[in-house]
Parts: C-alpha cells; structure tokens; sequence
C-alpha cells in the first residue's frame, strides 16, 4: 500500500505531514483532553480561518501576499488567539470556559468579514475548511515538520511540569514549579500544533484529531504514559487507514480519517462491552 | 513551649477577597520545628485562606510571612514544605495515571527544570508509598482506589520531597475507618520519629485534641495559640469567646 501512495509526491506529503498531525495533535490532545480544555481546539482552529482569510484579504491589494503561504498568518493569529484565551482567563477566573465560545466565534465573524472583503468564497477556503491533505505544498510540508519537531521536543523537555499541572496545578505550584510560565509554553503549542493540523483536517475538524485517539485511548489506558500511547497509536492509524481509503474511493481525505478515528473510538467502546460481558 | 527559630512567622497578617469583609484579621503566629498544631476553626473562619497565605497561593494586603527566616517572597526551597489539599478528596477520578506517577509528581518541583528523576528518586517514591501502605497497587490508576487511599496517595505525594514541614487541610474529610487510622498512626510517627513539623487544619475538635501538641483556634482572628493540655482545660471559655456564645462539646470516643 505505502508504495503505492509513494509514487506520487503529492501523496508523500500528504502522507509525511499526516503523520506527523498523527503524532502530535493526539500527544497534545491528550494534555488538552485531561485539563478539560479540549474547547480550546476548536476556538483556535476558527481564528488560525481568521488570519488566511485576512492573507487572503491583503492578496487582493498587495502582491506580496499573493505569493505568502496563508498558514503562516494563520499559525501567527492562532498564537495571537491563545494568547488572548490566557489573558482573558486570568481576568474570569471564575468563568474560565467562558474565552473559548466568545474567541471562537469571533473567530468565524471576521473570517466571514475578510472573506467577503476579498472575492468571496473560493476553492482555497473551502480546502482550508474541510482540509486539503493532498494540496500539501512543499513549504506546508517544511512548516509542519518544523511545528512537529519543536512540538515533540518541548513536550519532552517540559514533561514533568506539564503532567504536574494537568493533575494538580494549585499542589504544581506550592511545590514550585513555574505554573504561568509552562501554562503559556502549553498554550502556545496548543496554537502551532492546531494550526498545523488545519490544513490537513480543516478548521471543523481539528477538534477530532484531537480529541478522538485521546477519547479511546482514555477508556483503556492504566498510566498517563500509557494513555500517551494509546493515542498517538490511534492517531496514526486514523491517518495512514484513512488516507488509503480515501486514496482507494476517492473521498475527501481530512472527513475520512476523522471517520476512521471515530471507527476506532467507537471499536474500543464495543470491544470493552463485549470484553466485560463475556468475563463476568 | 518550642524552641529555636520558628519555621512559619506571621507578623500582622490580614486578608480579604472583597473590600467588605475581611476574613483573616490581624494573625499573629509562630509555628516551631517540632511543633505538631491543629488549627481548629468553624467552617468559613479563615482556616484554608490561612493555609493559602502560609504556602504564597495568595498575597496579604497586610501583614508579613516568614517561611524557614526568610521572608516569603523570597523563599524558594518550595521542597520544604509538602501540602495535602483539602481538595484531594474531589479532583478528577477519571485521570489516567497510576499511584506512582502522581506520587512522582511531588518530586517534580524539587528536581527543577529539565531534568529527569533518577534511581534515587524513583527509590525514594517507592519508599514513601510503601509508608502510607499501597504498595500493593503501586501501578493502578488512582481512580480505582478508595477514597482513604486516595487521600494516602496525596500524603504520600507531599512527602516523597521529604519536607520539614506537613500541612494538611482537612485530611480525613471523607477517609475510611482503617485509612483515619493508618493516617492517624503515620502523622505521629512523622512528628515523633521523624522530626517533621505538622500543621493539621480542622473543623473536629475531638478527633484532633487527642494527637496534636498544640492548638490554634481560629474565626476571623486568632482566640488561642498553646498546648493542647493548656486547651483542654480551658475549652470551654476559648470556644465560648471564639464563637461569640456558650457551646457544648459533644465528645467523640476514641
């Protein structure tokens, strides 16, 4: 099957980058989904809309922008947004879910305002919505490797802390560790790795590359580590299962591996029924 | 009473969340190595914004704290003190990690940044768990223990930094029979073996006279710093001032 993909350079981007979305949107999603802040994807897929459609605004007036890879302002108004949800956080303490549906669709109303400002809806748009896994360019390639790398070596890096604050963050911070520091390093990957994996999956399904492995691999783990496993394991069997399928019937590649992650999902919840009933 | 250098000092501490009400006025108290103090109180009388204060979750506007002689802002060896949240008893069952990871957690902080936990370490978490007795579901996840062990994990968490000084909020809250007595003997070993300094925050007065050294009492401000013997006789007048009218205490058997 790999051989097969691999003739076509279009399909060894796709494949290179989809594994790399593979890896790390469940290995944070998994961070994400235990501080219940799994939200956070979804407001942030929206604004990382927001800054290509406003590249796509600039095309319009200057020539520079026409030659501008759009997700580079695309991963710099997702950190711009991330960066927003933490301040607006720390001022709702007690509200904390609150930033996410308010950036969230604020998000989506200046998307629909720039888009309508440039030349309406196109093609392009409707990629970045629903994903163009095989219209990876070889600068999107360069970028996501580049997100991939710093995203895994950070996470390893920072460890410690971040399963800290995952669990307990008032006992992280008594026991001094630097809770604003890592929690911004935390919310500024959440930005680069969901602006990546826009334009693999598209701005409305971000949320299941993140989510779903980690949402099976919940149900089975025994340690966090094992959880972390489990995910990844999930997310890239999602990617390489629904990439050939996709490939095989000609269907939209960035809804089929979401459906295979959700196919996964939901074996794991049958597995488990059939696996209680059959011991008791 | 205690002697030497007291661990915690604070100097005229007084807190409040709004302008209206203050809820800590004007504390004075000295905590000393050794010392082994519950600090009683009703509920809403200052006692976890006390414990706040005392570990920098929140700033006084007034007032100073003193932790090991230092001033606090500038106290940094956060290791020293281990701290048992009242908390603990409603954090999220559905976590996916196992007693030692959590317990290795407490280490965290103490081993700093970038660096790993190394044999020693892991050594040490296994004997700290083996102290409060869950060796024997050292890997499952913490969510499929009782409420008495969970609360043992969170003891074991904030002691595996080995500090000098214990707090704990509240820590039978919702804790078995046979864990309130494991905990219970564990607390005074600490204290007796140990030479570590406990500060026990607590609503049950019975359950508490009976094991500490000395007693704080605490509503808004502070009725009563001394030896437990010294409360004892005295109950009834410092309860009577501490919660503005005359009270019975039922007695607990123990």
């Amino acid at each position: 099957m790999i051989e097969v993909l691999l003739q076509y350079t279009f399909m060894r981007h796709a494949l290179y980058s989809g594994l790399i979305i593979g890896l790390i949107a469940p290995l944070l999603g998994v961070f994400l989904v235990v501080r219940r802040m799994s939200m956070i994807a979804d407001a942030l897929s929206h604004v990382t809309l927001t800054g290509i459609a406003f590249t796509l605004l600039l095309a319009k007036y200057f020539l520079f922008f026409q030659e501008m890879n759009p997700m580079y302002m695309g991963v710099a108004f997702a950190i711009a947004g991330a960066l927003l949800i933490d301040r607006l956080r720390q001022s709702y303490r007690f509200y904390q879910e609150l930033p996410i549906p308010v950036i969230l669709s604020v998000g989506i109303g200046l998307s629909v305002v720039f888009i309508s400002l440039a030349n309406g809806f196109n093609a392009d748009l409707y990629g970045y919505l629903f994903g163009s896994i095989i219209a990876i360019t070889r600068s999107d390639l360069i970028l996501i490797q580049v997100i991939g790398a710093l995203v895994v070596v950070i996470i390893i890096l920072f460890y410690k802390e971040l399963f800290a604050l995952s669990f307990d963050d008032e006992h992280a911070q008594v026991s001094g560790i630097p809770r604003r520091w890592i929690n911004l390093i935390f919310i500024l990957l959440a930005a680069l790795v969901i602006a990546s994996a826009m334009r693999i999956v598209g701005v409305l399904l971000v949320s299941a590359m993140i989510t779903l492995p980690v949402a099976a691999a919940l149900r089975i783990a025994k340690s966090f580590k094992q959880c972390l496993f489990y995910a990844i394991l999930f997310g890239q069997c999602s990617v390489l299962v629904g990439l050939y399928v996709a490939y095989l019937y000609d269907l939209a590649p960035g809804g089929t591996i979401v459906v295979t992650a959700c196919l996964i999902w939901s074996g794991v919840l049958v597995g488990q029924r059939l696996f209680k009933t059959m011991s008791v | 009473m205690s002697s030497g250098q007291p661990i915690v000092k604070l100097e005229n501490v007084s807190f409040q969340y709004d302008a209206k009400r203050k809820v800590l006025n004007q504390i004075n108290l000295n905590i000393y190595p050794g010392d082994f103090l519950a600090l009683l109180g009703p509920n809403g009388s200052g006692k976890s914004t006390l414990i706040k204060l005392i570990l920098g979750l929140l700033a006084p506007q007034q007032g100073k704290i003193y932790l090991f002689g230092e001033e606090q802002s500038r106290f940094k060896a956060w290791s020293k003190i281990g701290y048992v949240s009242q908390k603990a008893n409603s954090f999220n069952t559905g976590f996916p990690a196992t007693v030692y990871e959590v317990v290795a957690s407490g280490l965290f902080g103490k081993a700093g940044l970038f660096r790993r936990l190394k044999r020693k370490d892991r050594e040490t978490i296994i004997k700290t768990i083996q102290r409060v007795g869950l060796e024997h579901v050292i890997h499952q996840p913490i969510g499929q223990l009782s409420g008495g062990q969970q609360q043992r994990v969170f003891i074991a968490r904030a002691l595996v930094s080995q500090p000098k000084l214990l707090i704990l909020d509240e820590p039978l809250v919702g804790v078995d029979a046979e864990s309130t007595q494991r905990v219970l003997e564990l607390l005074l070993t600490l204290n007796g073996e140990d030479g570590i300094t406990l500060l026990w925050v607590s609503h049950d007065i019975g359950a508490v006279t009976s094991n500490v050294k000395q007693v704080a009492c605490l509503n808004k401000t502070l009725f009563f710093h001394g030896d437990t013997e010294q409360f004892v006789n005295h109950r009834k007048e410092i309860l009577a001032q501490m919660y503005g009218y005359d009270v019975e205490i039922i007695e607990h058997a123990h």
